[in-house]
């Protein structure tokens, strides 16, 4: 792939996730006072998220990015992980969430 | 330096416990209460060789700045570390760590240690606060300044009280420090325990967004509030003082509250304190800390991270020097640590 082809895909991957983020993810956020915006988003389809405002701090935050937020994203075609400033999980946390929700096919 | 990580730690008192210091049937029993607490979580052996005697009762003395200075960097891996004021003139004459005392410190060892002056609007009125404040910083060097607001006989001032806190947190941003700290939890002696709630410090840090704020000792026994508290202000930072000897003597405990703080708070925002030589010599602690892992118990149980070689690099050093606006590798080379 040529860098302009490089660069078109990187676009469309992040506007397909910006476009999935505002219209089913943010707003239920917003309904308790938080946000989450994308920080980047690597070559390898890796967003990077950060969540502010009520999202800061609380204690259910790992939780709705791990079941709400990240198994919705990685349904975006391109994205092949989904990690947030400040969430930190255990890998066998993450794990068992990954078994109770499944993730769609071909991703981890 | 510890297995190649640069240890700054952010707290060690210069302290005086001798007898004569201690005020009445209060202070008595605050220097009972502290002696005990202090000597159950020292490494084993300590009380002899830096003390002369087995007992409780061998850090009941005043320290020398050559003693202090054995303890912390001869017998230790530490390479910079900041005396800490204290203003406890409830129950010490002294208030336990003196201004004074601090600043000799520092003085003698300006390469190593940095001074933390402290003001106290309990015992001292807001003009005497200011200017010595201006003083501590302007004359001393003071690059933090520490509080400690919970007093017995009605002394305890509130740390968001805009009349006679606000002023004093204004005059050390003016003057250019912004480290401001703070005792929390772990009540001396009879002094309340409620008045060491780490809460009134949201307000504190939601208007003076250019601090950073340090609570102490995690506020134990608030430790939910600090978490709470911690993960929702950016400003807001743990000072680990004195927590981590639990993996001395409660190797348990001290895996529970550092998997829940790295997994809520995360590793960003704590700061490795020693409390030396109140609580010994750092070094085992130091050891231990490079052991430490959180158990998959732990991690399927609760969700809490393991704890990385980043973090421990974070904690120990990078960190406060972040906070301080030190650069560790030019430090290293200040001092001869590298080639």
């Amino acid at each position: 792939m040529t860098t302009s082809t490089v660069d078109a895909k990187e676009r469309e991957i992040a506007s397909a996730v910006q476009l999935r983020l505002d219209g089913a993810i943010r707003p239920l956020l917003q309904f308790h006072g938080g946000d989450v915006r994308i920080e980047r988003i690597t070559q390898d389809g890796v967003v990077h998220l950060d969540y502010h405002g009520a999202c800061r701090g609380c204690y259910l935050q790992a939780a709705t990015h791990f079941v709400t937020v990240r198994l919705r994203l990685l349904e975006v075609p391109g994205v092949t992980d989904v990690v947030a400033r400040g969430v930190r999980l255990s890998e066998e946390s993450a794990g068992r969430i990954a078994k109770m929700y499944v993730a769609p096919a071909g991703r981890p | 330096m510890i297995d190649g990580i640069f240890v700054f730690d952010n707290v060690v008192h210069m302290f005086n416990a001798s007898e004569e210091e201690v005020i009445d049937a209060d202070g008595h029993q605050a220097q009972e209460h502290w002696l005990a607490m202090t000597s159950a979580g020292r490494p084993k052996g300590d009380n002899e060789r830096y003390g002369g005697e087995p007992s409780k009762y061998a850090f009941a003395k005043e320290w020398t700045t050559e003693k202090a200075w054995q303890m912390v960097f001869r017998d230790s891996d530490t390479d910079i570390a900041m005396a800490q004021t204290v203003t406890l003139w409830d129950f010490w004459k002294d208030g336990l760590s003196s201004v004074e005392t601090q600043y000799e410190l520092h003085k003698a060892y300006p390469d190593r240690v940095l001074f933390c002056g402290g003001v106290d609007p309990g015992y001292q009125n807001l003009e005497d606060c200011l200017e010595q404040t201006e003083i501590q910083i302007k004359e001393w060097g003071a690059t933090s300044m520490k509080f400690y607001n919970a007093h017995i006989d009605d002394k305890t001032w509130p740390c968001d009280d805009r009349e006679l806190a606000y002023p004093i947190y204004e005059k050390s941003l003016e003057l250019g420090v912004n480290l401001l700290q703070f005792h929390k939890g772990v009540p001396l002696g009879p002094a309340r325990v409620e008045d060491t709630k780490p809460n009134d410090l949201q307000g504190v840090a939601r208007d003076f967004r250019e601090a950073n704020i340090v609570i102490h000792h995690l506020s134990m026994p608030y430790f939910d509030e600090t978490v709470s508290i911690a993960a929702r202000f950016p400003n807001i930072y743990l000072a680990l003082s004195g927590n981590l000897h639990e993996l001395l003597f409660a190797p348990r405990a001290a895996q529970e509250f550092m998997g829940r703080l790295l997994r809520d708070v995360g590793p960003e925002k704590l700061l490795w304190g020693s409390e030396a030589p109140v609580m010994g010599c750092p070094q085992p602690v130091l050891e231990q800390f490079m052991e430490l892992e959180i158990p998959e118990d732990l991690r399927r149980g609760y969700g809490y991270p393991q704890i990385t070689r980043e973090d421990k690099e974070l904690i120990l050093g990078k960190n406060m020097a972040r906070l301080m606006g030190l650069d560790i590798e030019e430090k290293k080379q200040e001092l001869g640590l590298v080639a």
